[in-house]
């Protein structure tokens, strides 16, 4: 027995996808469980704010400051001056939907349903009507009707519609909804950003405070103005970032706790999933006859409903968030399992060893747990190592499509899902954004392949069907 | 004054270069079959008999490789044959039949066409006329209704009806020689004899030389009328089949002999051999069967026995054989 | 095998029922309160008072016990009545159903690819064991499957979109779009590619095809590594069986050895894979929609997620399941007459 385990393990370490795997595995290992050390959860421009949920990518924040505010109530001020330039300067780039977007973010889920419900035929009917007004923008004889069509909703643009589109029916109503919406959205986030950074503040005084500000001081403006960092945009390599930055966020720290949430996903998922298919797999094996009948009818149900989407559904009822995506591959993730183990046990209850045991009169949970359950892990084992790999990547896609982990969350699909928006938009230098897809999307893969290679190392080395 | 052998197995090597070791499956295998006749090879499981019959047919898998030896049939010595001419003897010249017939038809053709297949590839006959050769075999066989048999899946007969099968099919190009390997382990009792009369008068019939492979002594008693006996990839006996079942010069032949059950002799207790076929990753030192052995003594351990000719035409691979001449005599 | 087909179509309802179960289970997840805004149009529904909230529940039956209400939206259900999209501005139905062709046409055009070199590259893998060409598609393989297909989806375009320009996003282009949206041009199968050689606009259907490659790249990439490891080990499993030997003891040359007795034994279990497969291309649709921006149920499903439309969701959700059922259940027909084992058995 010893000579044989001891071949076994020769065997196993000399498949090379095995050294491979383990390897890679050891390195991820590693990295999860040093990641307070190689990206410390502090900002790393500010260490003074630390992050309260370390999983959390900290937003980095500019000092390129010529005089520090040096008492508390300046930096009150200021703070409330950057809140106000930060509008600004969104106001005049970015048009009204992802303004409506990052109101969005910001919000509670109860807030967001009330701000989704007015957003959402909003955009629709903004949409809708941009194509005729480009269209009637070329009849007029603009020349580039495009580049307005991209400062769309600045309040220029409105005027040129309005010039143009005189005597149009429709559009003095489309006009009066949307001044009427603008104000509003404005509003909530103006309110936001106050709330956030000074609770007791209340609305009306800050505005004066900051109104002061901007009169009084542009120095302090400046010197706080996130102007381009605090944006989306992916930026290469500065200071401390060396994997560069997206979303105003660090990448390195994205993809260096990212591995922490990919660990977290794959085990917790794999276990509990494991751990009921095992349950189901074992009863339905053991006890077979009606017991089993119906055990599969649902296992066959639940296999009905297509993974991804299943997992798409159950998330978005529960709400967003890592755990519910981990409750919804879980819900949806045991059957493999459970039917992998029916099938073992029937085999195993054929042994011999085992009709011993009831012909003893073992009881029977005693025998599963004894006789049944050790002839079968095995293949669970292996099974559950290959699934690791592909349940990263359901989770990943989740967080992809913005279901999965919350806005700012280290964990690779989203760093995919920011960088996603950048690969299209530059137009002339295509590669300029690649890191941003590159860093977290090699993570990703070479996470998912150190599973691959080592449940199929594993299977090489144990599954007898298939040793030559 | 002696016959010229059918087939010659000279020195016969073939090793498996596995991830864990060269296995030794056959080391060092010479014996002759003449024509007609009926040569057993036996031995227990592991002991080379199959991996030997399937060197004569060159149909190892990708990890055993013949190292060394001759294989001589018809003069020619296959070993040297290209893969081409090798396949013109396969199925034609000399045929095989498996241990299982549950697996070794194809599932998915009809048992028709699994024999026309062989006889269209090596007589250049139609198919009419296969079908009909088809047909005539499997009556031959002693098969009822072949007419509809011919147009059955494998699994629609049952597993003496499959060997059967798998016999016309060996047979469907007269080959001068059939290798049977342990052509009745799977069936049941009473259908392992019929199939085994089976044989035997086709053999008679079709004048071909046997090659039985088994682990049954009672089908070597039956069927042979030479042996050779195997163990752990070598021959340790040899010879006609009357000697060795009435003079075994090897203990591991005498092992096999005893544990038979026999109704004519009084017995106390069947015996049996003690421990297991040793782990052909690394077999013992010397003599291979001597941590079985109940005659081994401090040489076995470190030197091995040369096959030696105890009596004309009988070879034993065992230092001390006169000690079983003995034991006989008690 | 009668018998057999009789149990599966009678297990049929029984395993649609199961699935509305869970997914109205699922929907009970939300409560009342979100569950009424499916119902409410989302312009009234902030300006309601409390008082007019309770009133719209009751009004709606969302205080009804469970089994009521779920004995009430299967009815809908039955009757084609999925509610209404807020996404897709139309009923449910009528969303899912226009969305269908898109998601056939790329289901269509990627099985060709996929199962065909898919299978090939198994079975090479397997008659080539341990040589390098195998070691050469193992890699490939096990590189390919642990590729996500959003990663895979947006490596070609930001290749061969952003870089090379050859295989833009979307469905069409604007120009073709014009066309396609005038009354001109015939909608006779839905599918575009087909009614543009229909319509004898052979630019239309080249243009439909250059947005079809992209897509079905990604598609291909991760199935294709799927398809291959199992026709792989499904190959070897088969050359490993006695009746290889019989046939290669029968002087048999190896290529008819392979083509005629592997191969044949090899592709059975291959259906019901690759048909699940073809199945799951389906639903595996969500994604390179959503990177490739094409019009399509998946990508109608992923929006009506992020914005939250529970009918369209649960919509999508029993369509997707219904398509699964169905598909197995002819799966499983077929493989059974493949086998002689089951057909004759």
């Amino acid at each position: 027995m010893r000579v044989e385990t001891k071949r076994t393990l020769k065997r196993f370490f000399r498949n090379p996808s095995a050294i491979i795997g383990v390897s890679l595995l050891i390195f991820f290992t590693v990295v999860a469980i040093a990641a307070p050390l190689l990206a410390p959860p502090l900002n790393p421009m500010d260490p003074s704010r630390k992050v309260h949920d370390p999983f959390t990518m900290p937003k980095v924040t500019w000092k390129q400051e010529p005089v520090p505010p040096t008492s508390k109530a300046d930096a009150e001020k200021a703070f409330i001056a950057k809140g106000i330039a930060k509008m600004l300067y969104e106001k005049e780039k970015e048009d009204l939907v992802p303004l409506a977007l990052k109101v969005v973010e910001n919000l509670s889920s109860e807030e967001l349903y009330r701000v989704y419900a007015k957003v959402s035929p909003l955009k629709s009917k903004i949409k809708e009507y941009l194509k005729t007004v480009k269209d009637k923008l070329k009849k007029a004889g603009l020349e580039n009707p495009d580049t307005y069509i991209n400062s769309f909703m600045t309040n220029d643009f409105l005027l040129a519609c309005k010039k143009a589109l005189e005597g149009d029916e429709n559009f003095p109503q489309v006009l009066k909804s949307l001044a009427s919406e603008i104000p509003n959205l404005r509003k909530t986030y103006l309110i936001k950003i106050f709330k956030e950074g000074f609770p007791y503040l209340d609305y009306d005084h800050a505005i004066s405070v900051s109104k002061e500000f901007l009169k009084v001081d542009g120095n302090v403006i400046d010197f706080l103005m996130e102007k381009g960092y605090i944006k989306r945009k992916p930026i290469r390599c500065v200071d401390y970032h060396i994997f560069g930055m997206i979303d105003g966020r660090d990448i390195f720290y994205g993809v260096v706790w990212g591995t922490r949430t990919a660990f977290r996903i794959g085990l917790i998922v794999t276990f509990f999933a494991t751990l009921i298919g095992l349950f189901i797999g074992s009863i339905s094996g053991y006890y077979g006859g009606w017991i089993d009948e119906v055990l599969m009818r649902i296992t066959d149900v639940f296999l009905s409903i297509p993974f991804l989407v299943a997992a798409i559904v159950l998330t978005t009822f529960l709400g967003t968030g890592l755990d519910k995506v981990m409750i919804a591959m879980v819900i949806f993730g045991w059957m493999g399992t459970a039917r992998l183990i029916r099938g073992n046990i029937l085999q195993v209850k054929e042994e011999q060893f085992i009709l011993a045991a009831k012909a003893l009169g073992v009881r029977d949970y005693l025998i599963i747990m004894r006789h049944v359950i050790p002839n079968t892990i095995f293949p669970v084992v292996i099974q559950a190592s290959m699934r690791m790999g592909s349940l990263v990547i359901t989770a990943a896609a989740l967080s992809f499509l913005g279901l999965g982990a919350p806005t700012g969350y280290a964990d690779w699909g989203s760093l995919l899902n920011y960088s996603r928006n950048w690969l299209l938009g530059a137009q002339g230098d295509v590669f300029k954004y690649w890191f941003a897809l590159v860093y977290p999307g090699t993570a990703m893969v070479l996470f998912v392949l150190a599973w691959n290679l080592l449940g199929d190392a594993l299977r090489d080395t144990f599954d007898p069907r298939l040793r030559g | 004054m002696e016959k010229q052998p059918i087939l010659r197995v000279e020195n016969l090597k073939t090793y498996f270069y596995t991830e864990d070791g060269v296995v030794k499956a056959v080391d060092g295998v010479t014996f002759d079959l003449y024509e007609g006749e009926t040569l057993g090879i036996v031995g227990e499981s592991g002991s080379g008999k199959s991996v030997t019959s399937l060197s004569i047919m060159r149909l190892l898998d990708e990890k055993g490789k013949i190292v060394d030896g001759k294989i001589i049939f018809k003069g020619k010595n296959l070993l040297e044959l290209s893969e081409a001419e090798m396949r013109k003897i396969r199925g034609n010249e000399i045929a095989m039949i498996f241990q299982e017939p549950m697996v070794a038809l194809n599932p998915v053709y009809t048992i028709g066409d699994q024999i026309m297949e062989a006889i269209m590839l090596h007589q250049n006959v139609g198919e009419s006329k296969a079908r009909e050769i088809a047909i005539d075999l499997l009556r031959k066989v002693g098969i009822p209704e072949p007419e509809k048999r011919v147009d059955q899946y494998p699994h629609q007969l049952s597993g003496g009806m499959r060997q059967r099968a798998m016999i016309a099919m060996a047979l469907s190009c007269r080959p001068s020689i059939l290798i049977a390997d342990e052509p009745t382990t799977a069936l049941d009792v009473t259908i392992q004899a019929q199939i085994l009369d089976l044989m035997k008068e086709l053999q008679k019939e079709y004048g071909m030389a046997l090659i039985m492979i088994t682990h049954d002594m009672g089908v070597i008693a039956e069927m042979a009328d030479r042996v050779v006996v195997m163990y752990a990839g070598r021959v340790v006996e040899y010879g006609e089949v009357h000697e060795i079942f009435k003079k075994p010069r090897h203990p591991y032949t005498y092992g096999l002999l005893s544990s038979i059950p026999r109704l004519d002799v009084e017995q106390e207790k069947l015996k049996s051999i003690p421990g297991t076929v040793p782990d052909p990753l690394s077999f013992p030192s010397g003599c291979k069967f001597h941590p079985r052995c109940e005659f081994a003594q401090e040489r076995c351990k470190n030197e091995e026995p040369e096959l030696v000719e105890v009596e004309p035409g009988h070879f034993s691979r065992c230092f001390f054989w006169e000690k079983l001449k003995e034991l006989e005599v008690k | 095998m009668t018998a057999y087909i009789i149990r599966r179509l009678l297990l049929l309802p029984l395993i649609l029922f199961g699935v509305t179960l869970i997914i109205f289970g699922m929907l009970q997840l939300l409560g009342p309160d979100k569950l009424l805004a499916a119902y409410v149009n989302p312009n009234v529904f902030d300006k309601l008072s409390n008082e007019e909230l309770e009133a719209l529940k009751e009004k709606y039956g969302l205080n009804d016990p469970m089994v009521v209400r779920y004995a009430k939206w299967l009815n809908g259900v039955l009757h084609g009545d999925l509610g209404w999209s807020v996404v897709g501005k139309t009923y449910v139905k009528d969303a899912l159903l226009s969305r269908i062709p898109y998601t056939a046409e790329l289901a269509l055009y990627a099985i060709f690819p996929v199962v065909g070199v898919g299978v090939w590259l198994g079975i090479v893998s397997a008659v080539h064991r341990d040589k390098f060409l195998d070691q050469a598609i193992r890699i490939f393989a096990v590189v390919g499957w642990s590729f996500p297909d959003f990663v895979f989806g947006l490596f070609v375009l930001m290749i061969f979109y952003s870089w090379l320009g050859w295989l833009p996003p979307g469905n069409y282009s604007d120009w073709a779009e014009d066309i396609i949206k005038s009354p001109n041009f015939h909608h006779i199968t839905h599918i575009l590619s087909i009614d543009a050689l229909l319509n004898g606009r052979v630019d239309i259907f080249w243009d439909t095809i250059r947005h079809l490659i992209g897509p079905i790249m990604t598609i291909s990439w991760l199935w294709w590594a799927y398809l291959l490891r199992i026709t792989r080990s499904s190959m070897l499993e088969v050359l490993n069986k006695e009746y290889i030997r019989t046939a290669r003891a029968k002087g048999l040359d190896e290529r008819v050895v392979i083509n005629k007795h592997a191969k044949r034994n090899a592709l059975i279990p291959v259906t019901t894979v690759g048909g699940a497969m073809i199945i799951n291309l389906f639903a595996g649709t969500v994604i390179v929609e959503v990177i490739f921006n094409r019009i399509g149920l998946g990508r109608f499903v992923a929006q009506a997620a992020t914005q939250l439309d529970y009918a369209a969701i649960m919509g999508g959700a029993l369509f997707y399941s219904t398509i699964l059922v169905l598909g197995n259940l002819i799966i499983d027909v077929t493989y059974a007459l493949i086998d002689p084992r089951i057909r004759l058995g």
